[in-house]
């Protein structure tokens, strides 16, 4: 019974530590990309084709270069992008739900923009913008920023019509107060927690999206290591049987976006323990 | 009568909103590409100046507008949309429709294969996971989902094409069919070798959201009130589980799945990248990557139809499944 | 326990020393232990009534549920239940439940949406025809024929209770349980549930009717379980509760029966209010027409008055419109058609409004994010009188509203609601979730505070008890509708 309750570690205890682990480990990701320097990324033509050894972790591609350094150098740039990103639609979102609040017609106005912006496949929106944009860094940041609002803004408005219409935003109104300072005092800070936490979880998505269209060329351009990119240019060594060019770089990543989506979840469990009363 | 009036009502009011948005779609994806550094007419005649004939090159001045300003080019454009004339691929040399008709085809028997597994497996999942909530086997699939939706769709095609064909060398490397085979001479069987990759990639990636929302969706109804109802009146165990759990879960579980048909559409773009099949995804990708404005804007508009009809689905199962509706009384 | 249990015999249940409580997950995660029930006693006998009664949320549903064995798992039980004489493990709850014992639930939220009322009261059938169990005790319980082809959404209130009794007794039980079946009913229906209960307990079997009413519990009631902060405080023989209490043991109990408003609750003053004010000073209804979009009129043309200083009682049953009524009187929804005059002038919409509505469900009227002392300078300042004739205790004003108890919460909105503009105050069923006590002493404080300010009341309530003691003048609501 007493070794039973040691070991038992309290939900709050290990939603601590993975808000604490996640954030270390996409510190050290991000910290080891800005700190490799373009020597590492150098072409050593002594070092081609290698498999993962001591040296290269991740192994080498066919001009020498250290796929470790690539892919962290990769990870730094995604996340670099998808920070813009995810802010940019973060904002539109905030303001798009704030507007929303306002009036029912701008109300409809919205859901209609949300609408129309889920009736095209995202991908297929990205990459009318990245060609739109031609192509690029800016494409890319630009097509990410405009496509990742609409599920977020969704889930905004949401919350906000369900604290426009609780019963204590009513006895507000009628003890005298103005919309503006009930929404200063009693939507955005409802809203602030939904929108750390729509913003940490809009990461994993922009950056996958990230990775997508530049693996399909619309993107990040080739002189950049970005994951897109190293992945693309695997998909022509595959048959020769270099594996280590495509599994290690996409595990990076993958760990990079599950880390993030476990931050978000662990945030939100914490924040606001939804259905709190099940003792799981 | 009153039903057949409200069905009729329905239709029609789909109908428009359909017309709507796409008419909305088609202004959006024109301004964008009408901004693009890509001149539509520009580039589909300077691409490869030899090749297009004067006579062609009149054909395209005038189904553009050339020289026009960018809302008469828009008229232009939607007037021939209207009379069923989407332009013609740069690409591809022939007909926008038509291509798009043959490279639809493809992607649907990718897609459709890819849809019905994913959720069959989907459904399963969530409903195991479900019933043993906060079990280990719960435990299990939600990491497995969680990880599923971190995974980069086209990275895990990259896998199974190392694991499958360059390894085991099961399966084809790529292409629809085989190369060096008349189109009409390859089987059925090769077609669907060459199906399996893709479909399979689509289908994993598939799996995660369909199975966590019957997850979320099973435990609510364990936790509501009739259920509460039932234990008390003595049922349990699977009678339970059928009669109010798979009851009051299936159709919206399908009804969510078919809501998916974006996510859906946009796994095809990727697998059909990676194992360089023939379908619509690829097609859009070429378009894009080549500066193949028609058929860009074509797959664009083809898309959006697409997603609608599976919104659409989705919306009828919600409504069929609420009584009032079945009654007639709303 | 000095009553006659030794002649009866073995009893049906008998609950011993129960304790229940969770294990819940509070802001930031931080586990706590909800103790619900701390140390409940009773017994159920074969032919008899007993009433547990005990405040809104005080956990007496989980009581049915742990008494069926369905509680959810992250519940935590001691103490011990027998059956028939025997221990009630769980392996015979599952074999007992909805064949000797039953449940009838409060609401029609307990039927599945979306499976015919026939079949669902059919799968209550362990064994036999279970179509012509269904057809017969549908016959015998009334209700029209057909039935079995509904929704659950098709039913009306009354037939959803039939069906859920209909359900619960089917499967011919010996114990069932009766979980809040009378939430605010007028007495027609009130009467008929009581009823049927009575029936049960006169065919043999035992009932457990679980209220936080004692009024209503008396009607139906042998043997009343009176629970108070989670401990059965006294388990007394209806007839007790007659007079002054006497025959009570507890002083808790005789508190309680004596706060009911039926009893002494506030000395009735002698009407302090002389109708003799003519002018324009009072707050006046006019011809108010209400309707939800396509549904047909709550009410036409509409009217009433009160004076400053005055208390009118509004009675009228759940589910009549006089919450819609409050809240347009308070200025929260617009009426279709009529006048709302304060002092001879309509109200301005900005600005605080004289009119201030006091909610049934306190906890949802503040944010549940502020303290206590931010809620209350939502509507300016700290008026440090005010809170104390309130009973307002300093060191609540640093909690959240989830460390207070919904009588403390109530106080909280009251002060909010008493700000220097307020000439009239609108109690919408306020004191309806709170216990006897607590009801009495709000009502107390209220009462001096509205003759001290001058302000008028508009008290609505289903209680008739209560709205004599308080008010000055009563209005029917369904008469004020017809007229």
């Amino acid at each position: 019974m007493m070794r039973h309750q040691m070991l038992k570690v309290s939900l709050r205890q290990r939603t601590l530590a993975a808000i604490t682990i996640s954030v270390l480990l996409l510190l050290g990701m991000v910290l080891s990309g800005l700190w490799i320097g373009d020597e590492k990324l150098g072409i050593n033509p002594a070092e081609m084709n290698e498999g993962p050894s001591l040296n290269h972790l991740f192994g080498t591609d066919w001009l020498g270069r250290d796929m470790l350094a690539r892919t962290f150098k990769g990870l730094t740039l995604s996340l670099g992008v998808g920070i813009l990103a995810a802010f940019s639609s973060t904002m539109i979102a905030l303001v798009l739900s704030l507007f929303a609040s306002w009036s029912e017609a701008i109300d409809r106005i919205v859901t209609w923009l949300i609408d129309l912006f889920l009736s095209v496949p995202h991908i297929v929106l990205l990459l009318l913008i990245s060609f739109a944009m031609g192509g690029g860094f800016k494409g890319v940041v630009i097509g990410l920023a405009l496509t990742h609002w609409p599920s977020l803004t969704r889930v905004l408005r949401a919350e906000m019509l369900q604290v426009k219409t609780a019963e204590y935003v009513g006895v507000s109104k009628k003890l005298g107060k103005s919309r503006l300072w009930i929404a200063r005092n009693h939507i955005l800070p409802h809203l602030m927690p939904q929108l750390l936490i729509g913003f940490i979880l809009l990461f994993p998505h922009a950056i996958l999206h990230e990775a997508s269209i530049t693996f399909l060329g619309f993107g990040l351009p080739s002189e950049q290591p970005a994951i897109g990119i190293i992945l693309s240019e695997s998909m022509r060594y595959l048959s020769t049987g270099m594996w280590w060019l495509a599994v290690f770089p996409g595990l990076s990543l993958l760990l990079m976006v599950a880390l993030f989506d476990i931050l978000g979840q662990s945030l939100r469990k914490w924040i606001d323990p939804f259905h709190g009363q099940k003792g799981v | 009568m009153l039903l057949v009036k409200r069905i009729a009502f329905y239709i029609t009011g789909k109908c428009i909103k359909l017309a709507v948005l796409l008419i909305a779609v088609s202004i959006l994806s024109f301004i964008l590409v009408s901004h693009s550094p890509i001149d539509p007419v520009q580039s589909y005649i300077g691409a490869d100046i030899t090749r297009v004939s004067p006579e062609q090159r009149d054909n395209i001045a005038e189904y553009w507008g050339l020289n026009e300003p960018p809302i008469q080019q828009f008229l232009n454009w939607g007037k021939h949309l209207l009379q069923g004339d989407m332009g013609t691929s740069l690409i591809y040399r022939s007909p926008v429709a038509e291509v798009i008709a043959e490279r639809f085809l493809a992607s649907l028997a990718l897609m459709s294969v890819a849809w019905v597994l994913s959720g069959l497996f989907g459904y399963v999942l969530g409903m195991t996971a479900g019933m043993k909530e906060g079990t280990w086997v719960d435990k299990l699939i939600k990491g497995y989902c969680f990880t599923l939706a971190s995974t980069p769709a086209f990275w895990l095609g990259l896998l199974l094409l190392m694991l499958f064909s360059v390894w085991l060398g099961w399966l084809p490397i790529g292409l629809g069919s085989p190369a060096g085979i008349l189109e009409e001479d390859v089987t059925f069987m090769e077609r669907l070798r060459h199906l399996i990759l893709p479909a399979v990639t689509l289908s994993i990636v598939g799996v995660a959201n369909i199975a966590l929302h019957t997850r979320q969706k099973l435990v609510d109804v364990m936790n509501s009130d009739y259920v509460r109802f039932a234990k008390a009146k003595g049922e349990h165990g699977l009678k339970l589980l059928w009669r109010h759990g798979l009851r009051n879960i299936s159709l919206p579980a399908i009804s969510v799945h078919f809501a998916s048909f974006g996510e859906l559409f946009g796994g095809a773009v990727l697998a059909e990248q990676v194992f360089s099949y023939p379908g619509l995804g690829q097609a859009v990708v070429e378009a894009g990557l080549g500066g193949d404005v028609p058929l860009l804007l074509g797959i664009v508009l083809c898309s959006t139809v697409f997603v609608f009809i599976g919104n659409l689905a989705a919306d009828i199962l919600y409504k069929v499944v609420d009584p009032r509706i079945r009654r007639g009384e709303i | 326990m000095a009553l006659t249990e030794v002649d009866k015999g073995i009893p049906l249940l008998k609950v011993e020393d129960f304790a229940l409580s969770f294990r819940m997950y509070k802001k930031r995660l931080r586990e706590q232990r909800m103790q619900v029930i701390r140390k409940l006693n009773m017994t159920i006998h074969e032919g008899e009534i007993v009433a547990v009664i005990g405040a809104s949320g005080s956990g007496k549903s989980l009581l049915a549920d742990a008494i069926l064995g369905i509680l959810p798992d992250n519940a935590v039980c001691e103490g011990t239940l027998f059956y028939k004489g025997d221990v009630l493990t769980g392996d015979r709850q599952e074999r007992l439940r909805g064949k000797a014992i039953s449940l009838i639930p409060q609401s029609v939220s307990a039927l599945n949406p979306l499976m015919k009322i026939g079949k669902q009261v059919q799968t209550a059938v362990q064994n036999g025809n279970s179509k012509i169990r269904q057809r017969s005790i549908f016959q015998k319980i009334r209700l029209p024929e057909g039935t079995d082809n509904y929704y659950p959404y098709e039913l009306s209130g009354g037939m959803a209770r039939r069906v859920l009794t209909a359900t619960a007794i089917i499967g011919n039980p010996d114990l069932i349980i009766a979980d809040e079946p009378t939430p605010g009913l007028d007495p027609q229906s009130l009467q008929e549930v009581t009823g049927y209960l009575k029936n049960l307990a006169d065919s043999g079997k035992g009932v457990m009717f679980i209220t936080h009413d004692i009024d209503t519990a008396l009607k139906a009631a042998d043997k009343v379980v009176i629970m108070n902060e989670g401990k059965t405080i006294e388990t007394a023989v209806a007839e007790d509760f007659t007079g002054k209490g006497e025959g009570l043991r507890e002083s808790y109990t005789k508190t309680l029966w004596n706060a009911l408003p039926q009893n002494e609750f506030i000395p009735i003053s002698e009407s302090h209010f002389k109708n003799e004010i003519e002018d324009d000073r009072k707050l006046k209804v006019n011809g108010l027409a209400y309707r939800y979009s396509n549904a047909p009129y709550l009410f036409k043309d509409l009217s009433l008055s009160v004076n400053p200083g005055e208390v009118v009682g509004l009675f009228g049953y759940s589910g009549a419109g006089k919450t819609t009524l409050a809240q347009i009187i308070a200025g929260y929804l617009k009426p279709d058609n009529g006048t709302i005059e304060i002092d001879g002038r309509t109200v301005s919409r900005s600005g605080a409004h004289p009119v201030q509505l006091i909610w049934q469900h306190p906890e949802k009227t503040v944010n549940p994010r502020w303290r206590m002392r931010q809620t209350l300078f939502e509507d300016g300042s700290l008026d440090r009188e005010l809170l104390n004739d309130l009973g307002i205790k300093n060191e609540w004003l640093d909690r959240y509203p989830s460390e207070l108890s919904g009588g403390e919460l109530q106080r909280f909105c009251l002060a909010r609601a008493l700000g220097s503009n307020t000439k009239y105050l609108i109690a919408d069923e306020m004191t309806t979730m709170l216990d006897a006590i607590t009801q009495a002493q709000i009502w107390h404080a209220v009462l001096q505070l509205v003759k001290q300010r001058h302000i008028g009341i508009l008290a609505i309530s289903h209680d008739q008890h209560l709205l004599w003691r308080v008010s000055d003048r009563i209005i029917n609501f369904d008469e004020l509708v017809k007229s």
